[in-house]
Parts: structure tokens; sequence; C-alpha cells
């Protein structure tokens, strides 16, 4: 579909990212919004892509738009949505090891407590200190 | 006694840890380098480092307090920011808001890419070794700033625009000031030039260094000056022109071999016609309001009116307040700018709330950062910095 776009001269896509449909409504859970421009036309289009939530899965557009890459990650990191064809999909924001998809809806704006499980390393000197 | 013979030495590459620092502090990133030599084989970005959440902080702000949090992203040029994100929201909730008001919004952003261009020259100078010229642009952005308070209040969280209007109108005898510093800036940018543009070593350090073809700008999606230094005749403010830009006469700097010289050509052009276009629209500056009718039912009324009347002030808590607010209508808007780095877009999605259902920045920054790695492959470390600082990286907006 963005191919069809593509070739009929939106050269240029500028924004791709994504909206949770949990109380908004839609087709499905997710959708992934493309921006795409024409330098020639300087018209804007915008494709929605809705993604079911049990299987969040669409094919990456990495090959189309090398900027893809960089900001299909960022739907995954922060959406959880997984690109098909994806040469580098890992998380962008977030550490490696980070659990949940923050833009989720039912993700809770103040975090799930992430801050108050860091491991806490004991050195030496301070166990010294400590038993002083 | 034996002679040492001939023996092929075995180089291993290195990995070098570039950061957790932006060389001239623009915040943190992390890139790690593989070295062989001197020369970078691989470099893989790492960001994430500021990453505070603004797009969910959106969800929880109101229209008009998310405004504060726009300041924050870009923070060379909060005014950009403001001014985009209020054209998207106004977008979404059709209001017109008046020739004033608009007129006044390309001043300031104009103002703003001025201290935004000059700080970014002058870090680039000053990465590469070249001391004066960052002094010398610091001046002039030390006086832009000094504009901005006096118009704004404030500095660098301005916050100056509302949804529908601005903050508080320019105070009397502003133009006389800014044209006083226009002047400054122009003088400031001939010294500039004067001291990097003819400079040999200038030109060794920047000439074809971390060229983009114009193919290659297309495909990841580069924006703004660094698109214009690859050949790209795309200016936002010419082509789809938002916020009375079509009343304005300029021109478009371009230039064709997209190498971190012309990137800089690029942006001390654009300095010259942003101080052109300031001019026009203090000569040609509407007399109004700069907020549109509070009956309309958005904006917020005028501080002297909440102050000195009870219907001001019943107004000014209908806005407000958690349980009134904006009344949206349920729908989206994607609104794009010319920021100094590219393309800034704001796109909201609303649900009829007080508050958005979901606000998209697209961060110049993150998208023209993605081809960093592309760029700096088969250069010297040197030119990292080089090549770091013609992308102009705000970590702030960055990460988000």
């Amino acid at each position: 579909m963005l191919k069809i776009f593509k070739d009929a001269g939106f050269n240029f896509l500028a924004d791709l990212t994504a909206t949770d449909n949990l109380t908004l409504g839609g087709f499905e859970r997710f959708a992934v919004v493309y921006h795409l421009l024409s330098h020639a036309s300087a018209e804007r289009v915008t494709v929605k892509a809705y993604v079911p939530e049990d299987n969040p899965v669409l094919p990456s557009i990495e090959l189309l738009w090398k900027t893809a890459d960089w900001q299909e990650r960022e739907v995954f990191d922060l959406f959880g949505i997984k690109f098909e064809g994806h040469p580098n999909l890992i998380r962008i924001m977030n550490p490696d090891d980070y659990e949940g998809y923050p833009l989720r809806k039912d993700y809770p704006r103040l975090g799930r407590k992430e801050r108050y499980d860091f491991p806490v390393i004991d050195r030496g000197i301070q166990k010294q200190k400590r038993t002083k | 006694m034996t002679r040492v013979t001939e023996q092929q030495l075995e180089t291993d590459r290195m990995i070098l840890n570039f950061g957790p620092h932006h060389p001239s502090t623009h915040g943190t990133l992390r890139i790690i380098m593989e070295l062989e030599g001197e020369t970078v084989m691989k470099a893989i970005p790492e960001i994430g480092y500021l990453h505070s959440g603004f797009e969910k902080l959106g969800e929880d702000l109101d229209f008009n307090q998310y405004i504060t949090i726009t300041d924050r992203m870009n923070y060379l040029s909060p005014l950009c920011n403001n001014v985009a994100y209020a054209l998207a929201a106004e977008k979404l909730m059709e209001l017109e808001v008046s020739k004033r008001t608009e007129y006044i919004r390309v001043l300031m952003c104009e103002l703003s890419r001025i201290a935004d261009h000059l700080l970014n020259v002058g870090m680039l100078a000053v990465d590469l070794g070249a001391m004066t010229a960052f002094l010398y642009g610091f001046r002039a952005r030390e006086d832009i700033y000094d504009l901005f308070e006096i118009a704004t209040g404030t500095r660098l969280t301005t916050s100056y625009t509302l949804v529908g209007g601005l903050m508080r109108d320019i105070p009397d005898g502003y133009d006389k000031a800014v044209l006083k510093v226009l002047d400054e800036v122009d003088e400031i940018a001939n010294d500039i030039e004067t001291l990097l543009t003819k400079n040999r070593i200038w030109h060794d350090r920047t000439k074809n260094i971390g060229i983009i073809s114009k193919e290659n700008a297309i495909s990841y999606g580069i924006s703004g000056p660094m698109a214009r230094a690859s050949g790209i005749d795309w200016d936002i403010r010419v082509n789809e022109p938002y916020s009375s830009y079509e009343d304005f006469d300029f021109d478009v700097a371009i230039a064709l071999n997209g190498d971190v010289f012309d990137r800089y050509l690029v942006r001390m052009e654009e300095i010259r016609q942003s101080i052109n276009i300031c001019r026009q629209s203090l000569d040609k500056m509407p007399t109004g309001d700069v907020s549109i009718d509070p009956d309309f039912g958005f904006s917020l009324p005028p501080k002297d009116e909440v102050y000195n009347s009870i219907e001001g002030l019943i107004y000014h808590f209908e806005v407000t307040m958690p349980n009134r607010g904006m009344n949206p209508p349920v729908g989206e808007a994607y609104v794009a700018t010319e920021s100094p780095n590219g393309e800034l877009g704001y796109y909201i999605v609303s649900d009829g709330n007080r508050t958005p259902y979901r606000v998209r920045t697209r961060p110049p920054s993150l998208i023209n950062y993605s081809i960093f790695s592309k760029l700096i492959e088969g250069h010297m470390l040197s030119d990292a910095p080089a090549i770091l600082g013609s992308i102009n990286i705000i970590a702030g907006e960055l990460d988000r």
C-alpha cells in the first residue's frame, strides 16, 4: 500500500507513529500512522494501519525509507508493535531489560514503580562505615 | 642478536565509547565506535538518556498546560515549539487567530531561528577549535534572549503561545529594540563569515566531510537546513505556508554538496534571510488583539480582565478547572512547521476531553540523527564532532 503511494510521488516519509485506541475506539487496538509528503506537489497523506492486540505485527517499511528504521524501533519500544523484516528491532529509548510499553493506555502514567526496583550496589567501603 | 623480520602486525579494532556527553554539551548521548587506527569503521549511536515521557505526559495535561512541556523539547528555540504546538491545537479546534498574532509568531520564530543558528555555527566552530566565532555568536544570542525576556518574561522556558493566541502582546517600543539587535546580529554574522568562510583550516576541517546525497537525504527523512544543503528545494515556510508566511518575501538558501561546510553556509544565509523577515514583520505589523474572543470558549481571557472583573475570573476558571475545560472536537490534526532543525510536526488526536488523547512530536533532531552512523563511516575520529555539530542534535528533543 505504501509502495503505491511512493510510486505515486509521495517520496518523503515525514513521520511514523502509533496510537493506542483502547478507549477511543477504532477497528483494532493499535493504529500505526504514516504521514507521507510529496515534495513535487506539496501534498500530505496520512495512512493508518490497524493492528490487532493479540498479534501486533506489521511488515517493516525499512526497505522503502531508511528513516523508518529508528521510528519503527521507537514504536516498538513505546507500543510493543513488532515490525517483520526490520534489521535491528531493539528498544531505542528505554533500556533493553525494560518491561512493558509506556505509551499504551493501560500503562500507568507514574510508571510501575520501576525506580524502586533498582539493584542496590553494596561496596566494601560503605559496609565498613555502616559497621562503625 | 636476531634480526627482527618483517612480520605482519596484528591490529585489533578498538572499541571507543564516545560520550556520554555531546561534545558541545547539548545533552547526553553515547556512540559506540569501532576504530581502526583513527578511522571509524562502524558507529552505533545509543540514545534515550534523556527520555522523560513527554508524550505520555501530554495525555495528562490539558492543551494549554502542555505548551510548557514543548519548551523543554528543543530548548534552543522554544518559541518555535510553542508556535508549532499551538498551530496543531488550533487546527484541531478549527480556530482562526488574528493577523497580529500570526505576525508576532513569525517574528518570534525568526528571532529564535537566528539564535539557534548562531549557537549551532558557534558550537561547530568551538568543537573544531575556533573559539572566537563562538564568542561572537554567543554575544548576539544573548541580546536576542534579552528580547525574549522583554516579550515573554523568561529567557528560556518561554511558553509564549496559548491555544488561540499569545500570552501577552509585545510591549510598546519593542520594534526599536528588535531593530537595534538585528543590526548588531547583521554585523556579527559578517564577522563570523569573515572569520570562517575563507579560512583555510575551516575548509580543511569541514569540506567533503559527512556528505549526504540527495537520495539519501530523502530516504532518511532529513529535513530543514540539512536537506537544503543537499540540494533539496524544500522549505515548509515557502511550500506549505503557515502563520502568514506567504506575506513575506525571502529566499530559500540551498547548497549542492551536502557536506558540513555547505550546512554551515546554508545556516549563515538563513540567518540573513531571517533578519530580513523580522524587519518585514515589524514593518507590516497589523494592529489588533492577540487572543481570540474569550466568549468563543477556548482561549484564556486577558490577565487584567481576570484580576479586575468577576466575569473574567469566572471565565478563567471555566477554562482551567479540571472538571470544566475546553471541549475540543473529536478528531486529529498534523501540522508541520519549519523549525531551525527541520520539519517539526505535532500530531494531536483528541477524543473530546480536556486533555489530548495522544500528542506526538515529529522530532527533527531524532530523524536527522539517524543518518549519523552512515555519515561517520570511513571518516577520522576527529571528524565526529564536526558531523555531530552540523546535525545540531538537541537531546531534549532527541529523546523526549
